[in-house]
């Protein structure tokens, strides 16, 4: 099957838009993440998520309406735990991520044992998302970067430095509660397009990436965002040649670019020095 | 309190239980230079972080132009250069161009948009830097002293009212240094930037500066420097000789 047909599907048109935006959105959110030293923030509250997802089936209501404000509610926890517990980042986020699994175990074993569903949610089916995924998708992957955009110069100086930013009037707690809030709504999103298990890979993937190739914040912004989508595009076509699970490969791809990047940039940095 | 550019009153802080500042209290006038010292430990980058907002302290006042700090929003009129030039990531990918332009952003609302007079605004402070021909390398690629003069021209480039200087020197070859100093003494002098300058370089106080703060957890000295050169001070805490490296340097 040539690979325009594969687009005549509603499945796999589906599947592309909404992979696209969560792509984009989760690229651009991993810069700011990785460079603040955040990475792990998305594995955390994917953890979460696995818990609010078993509160959704224990309660028979849609996972993504219990998810979403659930893993923002432990985002701002995290931040809170840094600001006010004074433990660092990564063991706040520990703390966070251990609540979440261990609260969805229980509550699914209190359910009556993992079910299909709940593994669906571990390892992603975007080929299965719905025309309702897709717009809130949409919607939410343009309302955050339309957030990023307005706060880019904010976001920009507290990445780079808090202190000064804090300095010349940025209000720092709320760019970082803004920040956490809209790695929680992508980090649920995500959970649609690779799964639980691997949406920290979503976030940090297409960052590492492009910080081997970037020429400035923004450049680091925007190759993010290329690597994220095109890995998407390339994912969801790859499986459906090769068969294999769609956000699998998906993450593969990402981490192809990711050895291209920094192949390409150790094989440039050798021929420089022997020029 | 008054309209000093900065106003500081009874001022005490704590951290984790530990006194680090007691009882604190002084002014600078518009057009001050003053030279903030003590030893190793004594508070002076709290101090300053204080002054700033970004460290709360455990009671007192302070107002900045006279604007209590809780109420204060120009940001604009304050530039600041902090302590440690590795308070970054060496891998950020920001060129020198995006690091200066963080100091506009306090001049402008929300939406922040930086539009041609702020990209001229930039290129003037790089230029006065030396640093305009690496306007577009990442910050990592750069020696110390080149990362120091691009945070120094983040300090500068939204032509700021007062500015606060921690440990500006430590980074930069003799040759950056004097050139750096003699942009600070010539915004000083021709328009009348105040000037916080915190140092262990007592010879470059007694250089540019014209009052001394000097502190250990609190106040030992706050006044001119002529006057500290004459004072019992002087010798009581630099020791004999002092003399002649501090003073010997001070144009009144």
């Amino acid at each position: 099957m040539d690979i325009l047909d594969y687009l005549q599907y509603g499945f796999i048109q589906r599947a592309l838009i909404a992979g696209c935006f969560v792509g984009l959105l989760c690229s651009c959110l991993g810069v700011l993440l990785v460079l603040r030293r955040l990475s792990l923030i998305g594995d955390g509250l994917a953890h979460v998520t696995f818990g609010s997802v078993a509160i959704g089936m224990v309660f028979n209501i849609y996972p993504l309406y219990v998810s979403i404000p659930v893993v923002m509610l432990s985002s701002l926890g995290i931040l809170r735990l840094t600001e006010k517990a004074r433990i660092y980042g990564d063991a706040a986020i520990g703390v966070v991520s251990s609540l979440g699994i261990a609260g969805g175990v229980i509550l699914a074993s209190v359910a009556g044992g993992f079910n299909v569903d709940l593994f669906s949610y571990l390892f992603g089916n975007i080929l299965a998302v719905s025309d309702t995924e897709v717009v809130i998708s949409i919607v939410l992957s343009l309302l955050v970067l339309l957030l990023i955009y307005l706060y880019y110069h904010e976001l920009f100086s507290i990445t780079f430095d808090e202190e000064f930013a804090r300095a010349s009037g940025v209000r720092t707690g709320k760019i970082n509660a803004m920040l956490v809030l809209l790695t929680a709504v992508t980090v649920v999103l995500a959970m649609n397009v690779v799964g639980i298990l691997l949406v920290s890979a979503l976030l940090i993937l297409p960052a590492v990436t492009a910080l081997q190739l970037a020429r400035g914040f923004a450049h680091a912004i925007l190759i993010a965002a290329l690597t994220g989508v095109c890995a998407v595009v390339g994912g969801v076509f790859g499986s459906l040649m090769l068969n294999l699970p769609t956000g699998a490969t998906i993450v593969m791809v990402n981490l192809l670019f990711f050895l291209a990047a920094l192949g390409g940039k150790v094989f440039i940095a050798k021929y420089r020095s022997l020029n | 309190m008054s309209t000093a550019v900065i106003g500081v009153e009874n001022l005490c802080f704590q951290y984790q239980a530990v006194e680090v500042l007691t009882d604190i209290s002084f002014e600078i006038a518009a057009g001050d230079y003053v030279g903030l010292v003590g030893p190793n430990g004594s508070g002076k980058t709290t101090l300053v972080r204080a002054i700033l907002g970004v460290a709360r302290p455990l009671t007192g006042k302070i107002a900045l132009f006279g604007q209590a700090l809780d109420q204060f929003q120009d940001w604009h009129k304050v530039g600041y250069l902090p302590q440690k030039l590795g308070g970054f990531n060496p891998n950020f990918p920001a060129t020198v161009r995006e690091v200066a332009s963080l100091g506009l952003i306090a001049r402008k609302s929300f939406p922040i948009r930086l539009d041609r007079t702020d990209q001229r605004a930039v290129d003037r402070a790089l230029e006065r830097l030396g640093i305009a021909d690496i306007g577009q390398k990442l910050i990592g690629e750069l020696s110390g002293g080149q990362q120091q003069r691009a945070l120094i021209a983040r300090a500068i480039v939204g032509d700021p009212e007062l500015i606060i200087l921690d440990e500006p020197s430590a980074a930069l070859d003799p040759e950056s240094r004097e050139h750096f100093f003699t942009i600070l003494r010539d915004l000083n002098r021709n328009s009348r930037v105040t000037m916080i300058l915190v140092t262990h370089d007592m010879g470059t106080i007694g250089q540019y500066a014209n009052k001394l703060l000097y502190i250990d957890r609190k106040i030992i000295f706050y006044g001119g420097f002529d006057e500290f050169c004459r004072s019992e001070n002087m010798t009581a805490l630099f020791g004999e000789g002092a003399q002649h490296i501090i003073c010997h340097r001070h144009v009144a």
